[in-house]
């Protein structure tokens, strides 16, 4: 932990006192780890600056008193009244907290769960109509989904999944052992090492139509690093030029490159298989053309798949 | 006197303009507060920057104007209803599950951390996990909730045009936040995305907003996206079971009206939007055809013939 600030260890104290001020005495250890507050740092604290805060005309009667125990490991207050609430919470951190509430929600509205009633509160308190005046979606999979790999992955589970992979174009059932959950993009995502393709693989949960435990669980950090939703650089490469009508693509796909001009915007983005591009320049028609590629694809790449796709219409 | 922490100075200043029920002039507290230089003008820039630093944590230190011998005289003061956390009421469980929260969800350019310490903190053990996502705050989101809120219109440049928007709703999507609303001089819905807002945004005191805001539209799917007047068609299409799994997750179960000895299905949609529906049908590329009305699968067919070579 780098050092505190004395404004760092301003914003933890009006926050400490009041709480132990409420509860009597207290063990320092639970003020180190609910506060972020460095042991040394609180104990030098206490004695020095908080035993010293008083007002006018600072007679012993008017100082905060602090008392530590004879080990230094329990703390209480008297005499802190003007501090024995925290500062009110601003609109900035309200919304803060019923934005992140609201991700971590999902679709799991209804539920009564500690976080949603929570969210209740607090925007009640700040006016807030949750989902009417503030929406926040990281990802299209269902809450449970979200939930039951999370879970899985925090306690080394392994999970049979049934995938429909759109790259691929077909559904799969794999045994994962899940090493995280993580949102990227407006997406939630599963990584782990799948069994199927034995090597670890990145899966949009969304794309998940089942899931279940397997009941065998393995070895291995799960916690991990937060794996961070980056293409291959073998992957394939294009650069795609689109009208204005089509620049949602810029936003919808992890683009490497946007350039834009009056009449065209011009995207390079990673693409982990051709099935996937034929399916976006079919729906995306004379609004994307396909300038580049790497490495290079056939010019008919779109023709053809249209005329498989015809193929159907005109043999019923 | 030997130095004071300034720390023991700041919250010693606090201390003072809570624990004061008339406002304190700069000359009083310069008497009251230990731990400022004697200098009268070293004093002052020394409280000058307490005061600010004291505001940033968005300590509310109010100005009252005193009567005094020599006249009216500014004087300093924090009112306990604008310091004091209004009691929310959480639960134990309820404070956890916040605090979960915002371990898990990074707010990008928020102080998240002092939310949770202000409401008594949250201690985790080390299996709890790790960030999984992150939302980027700032105060273009407060700044429109507030409009939101207070049915004010918002003025900002977008696109290098100035706009004036009579806002509706936060939508946090695809990881950006997005404001819609009524934009007045377009008379139409408009949706912006608030990293591409030029510059402030204004909350016009005199303006207020007075189109309604429409219904969540949250749930619908891009085929049934329409104005009212739009004519809804029932359409059917037939679904290889390649891909008959994914549909019936994506459509639900009730759309599927035909299942076939190999595992294809036909599935019923009312479809508003052309355009969503073609995404929909060519997002399964041959694995689904549309089935009927004629019109819908004429539509797809000379979208097709028009990309073949």
């Amino acid at each position: 932990m780098s050092r505190l600030t004395a404004t760092d260890r301003l914003r933890r104290l009006l926050a400490v006192i009041p709480w132990v001020s409420g509860r009597g005495e207290v063990p320092l250890d639970e003020i180190v780890e609910r506060f972020d507050y460095p042991i040394d740092r609180l104990r030098r604290d206490l004695t020095e600056v908080v035993q010293f805060v008083g007002v006018y005309p600072h007679t012993p009667d008017m100082l905060i008193e602090v008392y530590l125990d004879e080990e230094n490991e329990r703390v209480r207050f008297e005499l802190a009244d003007y501090f024995t609430s925290p500062l009110r919470l601003s609109p900035e951190e309200a919304l803060s907290l019923v934005s992140a509430g609201l991700g971590l929600l999902g679709s799991s509205v209804g539920q009564n769960s500690a976080l949603e009633r929570a969210l209740n509160k607090v925007a009640d308190r700040f006016d807030v109509e949750l989902g009417d005046d503030i929406e926040v979606s990281l990802g299209g999979a269902s809450a449970v989904t979200v939930e039951q790999a999370m879970t899985a992955a925090r306690e080394h589970r392994c999970i049979e999944i049934e995938y429909h992979s759109l790259h691929r174009s077909t559904g799969t059932r794999r045994v994962v052992e899940p090493h995280n959950v993580f949102s990227q993009n407006g997406e939630w995502y599963l990584r782990g090492y799948c069994r199927l393709a034995e090597a670890d693989r990145t899966f949009r949960l969304d794309r998940v139509l089942a899931l279940e435990e397997t009941g065998e669980t393995f070895e291995g950090d799960a916690q991990g690093t937060t794996a961070v939703f980056a293409p291959d650089d073998d992957d394939l490469r294009v650069t795609l030029e689109l009208s204005p009508d089509a620049a949602w693509v810029a936003e919808a796909f992890p683009v490497e490159s946007v350039k834009e001009t009056k009449r065209a915007i011009t995207v390079t983005l990673a693409v982990s298989s051709t099935v996937w591009l034929e399916r976006l320049l079919l729906q995306l028609g004379p609004s994307a053309r396909l300038k580049d590629s790497t490495p290079v694809l056939p010019d008919s790449l779109r023709s053809d798949a249209a005329a498989r796709v015809l193929a159907r219409y005109q043999s019923s | 006197m030997a130095t004071i922490d300034k720390l023991e100075r700041q919250m010693s200043l606090l201390a003072a303009l809570l624990h004061t029920e008339v406002a304190l002039t700069a000359t009083e507290l310069h008497r009251r507060v230990e731990g400022y230089p004697e200098d009268k003008v070293a004093f002052r820039r020394a409280f000058e920057r307490d005061k600010d630093d004291l505001r940033r944590l968005g300590i509310p230190i109010s100005i009252e104007s005193r009567e005094t011998v020599d006249g009216p005289i500014d004087g300093y003061v924090i009112r306990e209803t604008d310091y004091y956390l209004h009691d929310l009421g959480l639960d134990a469980d309820e404070t956890v599950a916040l605090a979960m929260a915002l371990r898990l969800i990074r707010l990008e350019g928020a102080e998240a951390d002092d939310a949770i310490w202000k409401l008594g903190g949250a201690a985790f053990d080390d299996t709890a996990p790790a960030e999984i996502g992150a939302i980027a705050m700032g105060p273009a989101v407060t700044q429109l909730h507030q409009a939101i809120q207070r049915s004010l219109s918002v003025q900002f440049g977008y696109r290098g045009e100035d706009r004036i928007v009579e806002p509706w709703r936060l939508a946090f999507r695809r990881g950006h936040w997005y404001l819609s609303g009524h934009d007045v001089a377009r008379d139409d819905a408009r949706s912006f995305r608030l990293d591409r807002i030029d510059g402030s945004i204004t909350l016009d005191l005199d303006r207020p907003a007075t189109a309604s805001r429409p219904p969540i539209s949250a749930e619908r799917q891009p085929w049934e996206f329409g104005s009212d007047d739009d004519e809804t068609i029932r359409a059917r299409v037939a679904i290889d079971a390649s891909h008959a799994d994914w549909a019936r997750h994506q459509l639900g179960a009730d759309a599927v009206v035909a299942t076939g000895d190999d595992g294809s299905i036909e599935i019923e949609l009312d479809v508003v939007n052309i355009v969503g529906f073609r995404n929909l049908v060519l997002g399964m590329l041959d694995a689904a055809e549309v089935l009927s009305p004629p019109e819908l699968r004429a539509d797809i067919v000379t979208w097709l013939q028009d990309q073949v070579a």
